[in-house]
């Protein structure tokens, strides 16, 4: 192999010169549809995006809906289990120690821990933004103050902390408000800031000693202007990024407090709570009944799997596409 | 370089403050003590503590003084009774556990079972655990990266990235989860989770589960740096004046390859130390981690504290050690 003219590798879904210029964003897209990972990453979410909100309309049985008669039933593929009972049709994957459908189980899990990872996030994200722009623009003794702050939040096993403010708040009144998802919500803005501000700040402190920045000051733009129009505009592509990658964290830190068995609050009556149950939920079950019934950890490990990687996928696009210099970085 | 490694220890000293600040604050402000929790009441059903019984417990670890008076008490230390001074937690002392009469929070991290070595500890069960799952991570991943980069765009090359790019999207404890519910599954002859530990094949699968991300970062990153160094200068020179492949490859390409490799090792270390409770509570393995969830179901506080405050200086210390090779690695650094 020769390795004196190396052409050089045409970035897939560059655009051509002459097509019509697009805005930042749109050509982001266009460029992120190109990648193969990216769009089987898209897809997948946007499966499982469509499963949440039409939970209702897709699961085949109340997931509350106690069965007497047909409890610990395996998949319906099953011909006899350990059990030595047969799987039914009816249940695609079987039901659990209750009776309940594990497959509708599944849906309305799925409901709540996108919901987790969806939303959490922008508010952490806002929070982490605030803080790094903060210490960063403001830089000296005051950044510095912030930022050491920042080192301390670091350095707390995050896990750790967020067991203990789980079982703090769980007797008490907040802690039982929406069946324990105030508290998992609270945790989870609480340390998650602290990542994404550490980024935003260094970003900052780069950005603000640039040209651009100068000429601003010298025509007399204000602090406030200047950290609106010239300095957050150039740190929202990393921002993106650590989003991408911060929704699937948010959703494993559920899971790993379901699996733990301090999760949400089990729900009985459907009236009790918009949300039935989450991944970490189902962890906890399939947990008690790995002898018997492997299925039901086997099925929402799967698809905490999937969706991990479906949004390490695009994570990763959006960062060969926004940033590649951030590759270290996130 | 000595300054700067004096400076960032003393900067452990308030981070580990606040950690145990916010780990007491927290564990106070829980409602209910250590000697009501839902378990002891499953434990005795029916039969609840009774108010003197109570008090004097209160009394005796000092849980009915005020809370300020309490952490100064652990952190510090306190007189006791006769007047005598006790010292705290800067004296290493990490106080008694509650759950286990007349046994200390040291004793149940540190002390190994009568007659073994001190390496039969929790504490050490858990280092050794997260020491193995690094050794493991490191002689798989770095031979798959070079493989990988050397067969770049074949098959065993995309193989290779599917699999690293699974391990470091898809959290440890989901790949454990997914191994166990599938080898039950199969129906496999030995048990996944075994009754002793004293047999060294059986840390294999939990190590293997503990280090698995750590094994993908580590071939994605020896995958990455060997590309660059394949195409530099010095490899053609290699080939030009007519070397072996295989002295290219160990000599010249694996070893400037290895410089960042070198540098995932300190953060993946700390990141196996802490992951590793999660892990080692899955399959029953009697470290540190199954011992911090069972105080905190039990509200064992000295020993929540205290294993808080162990994991946190373990990887502020880990942090601080990598910092410092750093320093030694690379001149720059050191100039600072």
């Amino acid at each position: 192999m020769t390795r004196f003219a190396q052409p050089k590798r045409e970035e897939p879904g560059a655009p051509a010169l002459s097509q019509p210029s697009h805005g930042l964003w749109t050509d982001v897209w266009h460029r992120l549809v190109r990648r193969k990972r990216a769009v089987f990453g898209l897809a997948v979410i946007a499966f499982f995006a469509l499963v949440a909100v039409l939970a209702p309309v897709l699961a085949p049985h109340d997931p509350l809906q106690l069965g007497f008669g047909h409890t610990f039933l395996p998949p319906s593929w099953v011909k006899e289990s350990a059990t030595g009972r047969v799987g039914d049709p009816q249940f695609l994957l079987g039901t659990d120690t209750a009776g309940r459908d594990i497959l509708s189980r599944l849906i309305y899990g799925t409901r709540a821990s996108m919901f987790i990872g969806l939303s959490t996030t922008p508010i952490v994200a806002v929070v982490g933004t605030l803080i790094g722009l903060g210490a960063g623009y403001a830089g000296g003794r005051q950044g510095n103050l912030i930022m050491r702050v920042t080192d301390v939040f670091y350095a707390f096993p995050a896990i750790m902390f967020y067991v203990l403010i789980t079982l703090t708040l769980r007797e008490t009144a907040f802690g039982k408000w929406m069946n324990g998802l105030a508290t998992l919500l609270l945790a989870l803005v609480l340390i998650g800031w602290v990542g994404l501000a550490r980024l935003t700040c260094s970003a900052v402190l780069s950005i603000k000693e640039s040209q651009f920045v100068e000429a601003a000051r010298s025509i007399g733009a204000s602090n406030r202007r200047i950290v609106a129009r010239h300095v957050l505009p150039n740190c929202l592509s990393l921002i993106v990024i650590w989003m991408a990658f911060a929704i699937p964290r948010m959703i494993m830190i559920e899971a790993v407090l379901g699996y733990l068995g301090i999760g949400l609050i089990p729900v009985v009556d459907s009236s009790q709570s918009f949300f039935v149950t989450t991944w970490g939920g189902l962890f906890l079950d399939g947990r008690m009944a790995i002898n018997t019934h492997p299925i039901m950890l086997l099925a929402p490990t799967l698809c905490v799997a999937l969706v991990g990687m479906a949004f390490a996928f695009v994570g990763d696009a959006l960062r060969d596409v926004l940033d590649p210099r951030m590759r270290n970085l996130i | 370089m000595v300054l700067l490694l004096v400076r960032r220890l003393f900067w452990a000293v308030p981070v580990l403050f606040t950690v145990v600040a916010v780990a007491f604050l927290l564990l106070h402000a829980a409602p209910g003590g250590p000697w009501d929790t839902r378990l002891q009441k499953a434990a005795m059903p029916g039969i609840s503590m009774d108010e003197a019984t109570r008090k004097v417990l209160y009394h005796r670890f000092s849980l009915d003084k005020p809370l300020w008076r309490q952490f100064v008490r652990y952190l510090f230390g306190d007189l006791d009774e006769n007047g005598h001074f006790v010292c705290g937690l800067i004296c290493g002392d990490l106080g008694p556990s509650y759950r286990q009469r007349g046994n200390t929070a040291q004793n149940m991290l540190f002390g190994a079972p009568e007659g073994k070595p001190f390496w039969e500890s929790c504490f050490f069960y858990s280092i050794r655990l997260a020491l193995l799952a690094l050794l493991i991570a490191l002689v798989v991943g770095i031979p798959a990266g070079v493989t990988a980069a050397l067969k770049q765009d074949t098959w065993i090359d995309h193989g290779i990235t599917l699999i690293a790019t699974l391990g470091i999207s898809v959290p440890n404890f989901v790949i454990g989860l997914i191994l166990i519910a599938t080898l039950v599954s199969a129906g496999v002859g030995f048990s996944v989770v075994p009754r002793t530990w004293s047999d060294p094949w059986v840390w294999i699968i939990p190590a293997v589960v503990l280090g698995f991300g750590t094994m993908a970062a580590t071939a994605r990153l020896t995958r990455a740096s060997m590309l660059e160094v394949m195409r530099a200068d010095f490899v053609r020179t290699a080939r030009a004046k007519g070397l072996a492949e295989q002295t290219i490859v160990s000599a010249h390409m694996l070893r400037n390859a290895l410089i960042p490799v070198v540098t995932l090792l300190g953060p993946a270390l700390a990141e196996l130390v802490a992951g590793s409770f999660v892990i080692e509570m899955m399959f029953g393995f009697p470290g540190m981690g199954r011992l911090y969830t069972d105080s905190v179901i039990w509200k064992d506080y000295p020993l929540i504290l205290s294993a808080t405050l162990l994991y946190a200086a373990l990887v502020t210390l880990v942090n601080l050690g990598v910092d410092f090779a750093y320093g030694l690695l690379d001149p720059r650094i050191r100039a600072r």
